[in-house]
């Protein structure tokens, strides 16, 4: 709207640089260093998973956009930063069929039908990553073991763990230290429970080279640097990825198992400081937001040590997605521009 | 496993790991019909935890002191169940009507929808004839306390449901949902994307 040498348009009128392509740069460049690593760790497999996620997330957008009629907001990185988080939770060994099927599922099931960004009700990556674990189980969980990568970090005891358990299965700590917990989980029987297994001997591998896991699981020092770099240019709040860890580590050790493994193991750290923290899937109230992160610590606790699967945090996590919309009804921001208002009335 | 224990794994059991909605998919004609506005939803929800124990409470009765004893239970429990629940409902109906009319006004249609709302009938005949939790090893015919406590489980996990269910709808209202998915196709979409959450609870506590 101009209009000679003033230009007049309807507010907002104070600018800002912060754009939604901006943001999800930022959180590209924070996962940019675990995602390099993993593909060193993990070799060329872990490239073609996520080359494929990162295409299917890409084109189920282009495709639902083009449909639709409307603009293509490739250029916003949105899509592939879905495809990128997706590929992380993803087992590197994975086919890269499936790792293209669950990204066009996370893009246009968890995302475009809800008409696109801002608007979904559940994160798309997990999504996407939840209908590939429903759908191709078999695959899912044979994904984890390989061949080269595991000379890089193998310790004694998870010898003696894969030895115990069946290798095919492909042990991931978190799964072996179900089994040591609660033996009739156990592939081959209560007989092989490997003995003088010690939580604390995964320390090392986990915080910096843990080659057991998904592609986003390789290092914990670089997940939490990642989520440093987001708090220091104000991407994410501390709220979520502090007080959803915090929850999970104290509820663990109320149960008598050790915390710091059950925080450096599994999906918790990346779904903490990555997928948790979306803004459209999170509430928006900063009561709300601790509501929130309470609520995945006590769901991801309990799903990890009494339901079937070894880790929690992908269902806890979609989960809660369905409760942030009553928790916004109840929990409001306070409007921009007011006060409190005091309790009592009259005591100001 | 200690009795208050046994409860608690019947309630979560009944209202978590077997949620009638999202893991059974029983009654889901009231869970899309009244879930497109949040009052509606929590008069339904009252009014299904309200109807389904007294239900249950007296189906059970039914089945232990008229059914079984004749020996014709079998196959008369599905006509006298529902002639229980259907006078049931027409009961709470007319309480409603009495007592808060703005209530029955919302409701509209939905109260009478609960006589053939089948998860009401599902939990009177489970509760006489159980078919889940047999990891549990709870006995084949459940006490009157254990009919009734499963009951409220399998109310509670189905206005649990309907309640979030509810609250999501009516974020979607305001969402550019592509023209053909408006209204009940999104809704079926997204209680799928929710059951995929919370098959992440199978086999919780052994159950």
């Amino acid at each position: 709207m101009e209009g000679g040498r003033f230009i007049v348009s309807t507010s907002p009128h104070i600018r800002d640089p912060i754009t939604t392509r901006r943001i999800m740069c930022h959180v590209i460049v924070a996962l940019a260093p675990v995602t390099v690593y993993a593909v060193v760790i993990h070799g060329i497999h872990a490239f073609y998973v996520l080359v494929s996620s990162i295409a299917g997330a890409m084109l189920g957008e282009l495709a639902m956009q083009r449909g639709r009629g409307l603009p293509v907001t490739l250029d916003d990185c949105s899509a592939l930063l879905t495809g990128l988080l997706l590929a992380l939770t993803l087992p590197p060994q994975l086919h890269w069929w499936i790792a293209l099927v669950a990204g066009l599922v996370a893009t246009v099931l968890g995302k475009q039908i809800f008409g696109g960004l801002g608007h979904n009700l559940f994160n798309p990556a997990l999504v996407g990553r939840a209908v590939a674990f429903v759908s191709w189980a078999g695959y899912m969980n044979a994904g984890y073991v390989k061949t080269a990568a595991i000379g890089i970090a193998n310790t004694a005891t998870h010898k003696a763990i894969v030895k115990a358990v069946d290798v095919a299965s492909g042990a991931s700590p978190l799964a072996a230290m179900k089994i040591v917990y609660d033996p009739a989980s156990s592939p081959i029987g209560p007989g092989g429970v490997p003995h003088g297994i010690q939580a604390s001997s995964y320390y090392k591998p986990l915080f910096l080279a843990n080659p057991w896991g998904c592609l986003g699981e390789v290092s914990a020092l670089l997940l939490i640097l990642g989520g440093i770099y987001l708090l220091a240019v104000r991407v994410i709040g501390w709220r979520i990825p502090v007080i959803y860890v915090g929850t999970v580590a104290v509820l663990t050790s109320f149960t008598g198992r050790d915390p710091l493994f059950y925080t450096l193991a599994g999906g918790l750290l990346i779904g903490a400081i990555f997928m948790a923290t979306d803004y459209t899937t999170s509430p928006l109230a900063d009561k709300g937001k601790i509501l929130y992160a309470l609520g995945l610590g006590l769901v991801t606790w309990l799903l990890r040590f009494w339901s079937n699967n070894p880790e929690g945090v992908m269902f806890a996590i979609l989960f809660m997605n369905g409760l942030v919309p009553i928790i916004d009804r109840y929990i409001l921001p306070r409007t921009y521009g007011t006060v409190k208002k005091p309790r009592g009335g009259e005591t100001s | 496993m200690s009795e208050a224990w046994r409860y608690f794994l019947l309630l979560f059991g009944a209202a978590v790991v077997a949620n009638i909605l999202l893991i059974r998919f029983i009654a889901l004609c009231p869970f899309f019909g009244v879930s497109n506005s949040l009052e509606t939803s929590l008069g339904m929800s009252i009014s299904v935890i309200f109807v389904m124990t007294m239900a249950t409470s007296v189906s059970w009765i039914a089945w232990n002191y008229v059914l079984e004893p004749l020996g014709v239970g079998e196959f008369l429990y599905i006509p006298t169940f529902i002639l229980v629940i259907a006078s049931l409902v027409q009961f709470v109906e007319m309480v409603i009507k009495k007592t808060s009319p703005p209530l029955y006004k919302a409701m509209g249609i939905y109260l009478p929808l609960i006589t053939t709302n089948c998860a009401v009938l599902a939990a009177a005949t489970e509760s006489v004839k159980p078919g889940f939790f047999t990891k549990l090893n709870i006995a084949y015919h459940y006490g009157f306390v254990e009919s009734i406590v499963y009951t409220i489980g399998v109310a509670v996990g189905f206005s649990l449901v309907l309640i979030l269910f509810a609250a999501m709808r009516e974020r979607l209202e305001l969402a550019p949902i592509p023209k053909f998915f408006r209204g009940v196709p999104i809704a079926f979409i997204t209680a799928a994307i929710f059951s995929l959450a919370f098959m992440g609870f199978a086999g919780m506590f052994g159950l």
